[in-house]
């Protein structure tokens, strides 16, 4: 497999000091979906800034497509636009991202910044189109929902229609319905090849992930979600999905159970095989 | 005016705003006022949604600002009214006529400059004044202000609702005035952070400090037509201003 990104040693201390990240090591590889997990202030959005060369390691290394990421680098104009041509980074607060005075403007900004005119014209229409939210291209970013600005911010990335997308707690704070559109796009990303990187509290995003890494200020776990959620998590301050933890429990009652489910589609599956039904 | 291009109609509405600020007759400033007026109906804004913008504040602080005008001892003239005969303390019609042109000046402003924002999606004014020449980091520090004042705005607000909730009794103005200042520096703190996490993701989409934009819009024959009608109109008022037609 492709390695997309490779972090060696990466260690970070915001300028007062304080450690965010401490020697952290992980690989990233094409077309997975990663997800990281871990408390709040454990340093996942300065892990984020810095696969998406916004700020860069105290110490440590970082590796996109085999080259080293600096800050040197990033100053020559072209590498920079290549680079964010294929790095896009969904942020957690929509409105940080939403800074123009209308939705079109807003998903043409990327791609009048990395394409022709002409082009950006075609994707911005199309990706207006393709998310729904045509009927929002006048309207001001602060007169849309959260569910529409996180769509809306979702758009401006796949307007340079990136190979790697980052998403900083995608389905915080959204509604059901917001938050199952925002689950069904993530998993048109796999399906479309692209590598996703996420940040997440939501126990049933971290399960669509391929492996999930969980952080505190150093990597403390690497491997698959079933893995994950079949240790005790209490400890590392995660949450587990509602069907995993009943059948823990039932586990834990002394009835056979061999696997846990993730999902409730998983655990109907399960049970059908169990009662044979 | 909305189907008159951008940058026409900007340039035109300053004409008619410098033609009224180089007014300095009564009748002159009443008729820029009632084109104005026109211009709105013609626009299809509501009229009194209109002249509540342009009415209420601006011209009542420009009127209470202009009150020490009216009188004797600002504005020496004919008295109109004594209010005191030792010392002498007496509105003049001289400084009543200079308080009235100043308001209705100011108001005549307010309306024209208003029409702008009230006929043209803001990223087109932005544009088109772009276009005129206006330096991009001024836009780009403009359209920021724009997005971003209502969001701040709110936030006080909910600061303000969260300690309304929270407060079992009236407070008296010092404490008011403590906890004010503690509410705007949690603002400034907010805005600082938000700043920063703005300017990363505009970095992250590609910014690299010039502002790029798509501008639609054509000039045709009716903007042309537009404009020299308003140069031709402010010329005509303005010679009527200084009693030469």
């Amino acid at each position: 497999m492709k390695e997309v990104y490779k972090l060696i040693d990466v260690s970070y201390k915001y300028p007062n000091g304080v450690v965010a990240l401490e020697n952290v090591n992980l690989t990233i590889y094409k077309n997975e979906i990663v997800t990281i997990l871990g408390p709040n202030g454990a340093g996942k959005t300065t892990l984020l800034k810095i696969l998406d060369g916004l700020i860069f390691p105290s110490k440590g290394e970082v590796y996109f497509e085999g080259k080293l990421l600096t800050e040197k680098l990033l100053t020559d104009k072209k590498l920079m636009a290549d680079f964010r041509k294929k790095v896009g980074f969904v942020f957690q607060n929509p409105d940080v991202m939403l800074f123009n005075p209308t939705v079109w403007d807003e998903v043409a900004y990327s791609p009048l910044h990395l394409y022709s005119k002409e082009k950006a014209l075609e994707v911005t229409d199309k990706v207006l189109k393709d998310m729904k939210i045509y009927h929002l291209k006048d309207r001001h970013p602060y007169n849309l929902s959260g569910g529409e600005k996180k769509k809306v911010s979702i758009a401006c990335i796949l307007s340079i229609e990136p190979e790697v997308i980052l998403m900083d707690e995608p389905t915080a704070s959204l509604d059901p319905k917001s938050r199952n559109e925002v689950i069904n796009l993530i998993k048109s990303f796999k399906e479309k090849g692209k590598t996703v990187i996420l940040i997440t509290h939501d126990v049933n995003i971290a399960s669509l992930a391929d492996r999930c890494y969980v952080l505190n200020k150093k990597i403390i776990f690497e491997g698959t979600p079933k893995e994950l959620f079949s240790l005790d998590l209490d400890e590392l301050n995660l949450d587990v999905p509602d069907v995993s933890k009943l059948f823990i429990k039932l586990k834990n009652m002394g009835y056979n159970i061999n696997e846990i489910p993730l999902t409730v589609d998983e655990a109907v599956n399960l049970l059908t095989k169990k009662f044979k039904i | 005016m909305q189907n008159i291009e951008s940058r026409i109609k900007i340039i035109s509405l300053v004409i008619l705003l410098i033609g009224a600020v180089m007014s300095k007759n009564i009748i002159t400033l009443i008729i820029f006022n009632i084109i104005a007026l026109l211009l709105a109906y013609l626009s299809n804004i509501p009229i009194k949604y209109y002249l509540k913008r342009v009415y209420i504040f601006i011209p009542i602080f420009a009127g209470i600002i202009s009150i020490p005008v009216i009188f004797n001892f600002v504005t020496p003239g004919h008295d109109i009214l004594v209010i005191l005969n030792n010392p002498h303390i007496s509105i003049t019609y001289e400084g009543v006529i200079y308080a009235i042109t100043f308001t209705l000046r100011v108001a005549t402003c307010v309306s024209y400059a208003i029409l702008i924002p009230m006929t043209t999606q803001w990223n087109k004014v932005t544009y088109a004044i772009g276009k005129l020449g206006v330096p991009d980091i001024v836009i780009t520090i403009t359209n920021l202000a724009y997005r971003y004042i209502f969001l701040l705005l709110n936030f006080v607000l909910d600061m303000m609702s969260s300690r309304k909730s929270r407060s079992i009794r009236k407070l008296g103005m010092l404490e008011s005035w403590i906890l004010g200042g503690k509410a705007i520096g949690a603002l400034f703190i907010k805005t600082y952070e938000m700043g920063e996490d703005t300017y990363y993701a505009m970095l992250s989409r590609g910014y690299t400090g010039e502002i790029k934009y798509i501008y639609n819009e054509k000039i045709t024959i009716k903007d042309i037509l537009f404009l020299i009608f308003s140069i031709i109109l402010v010329v005509l008022l303005l010679l009527f201003d200084r009693g030469i037609l």
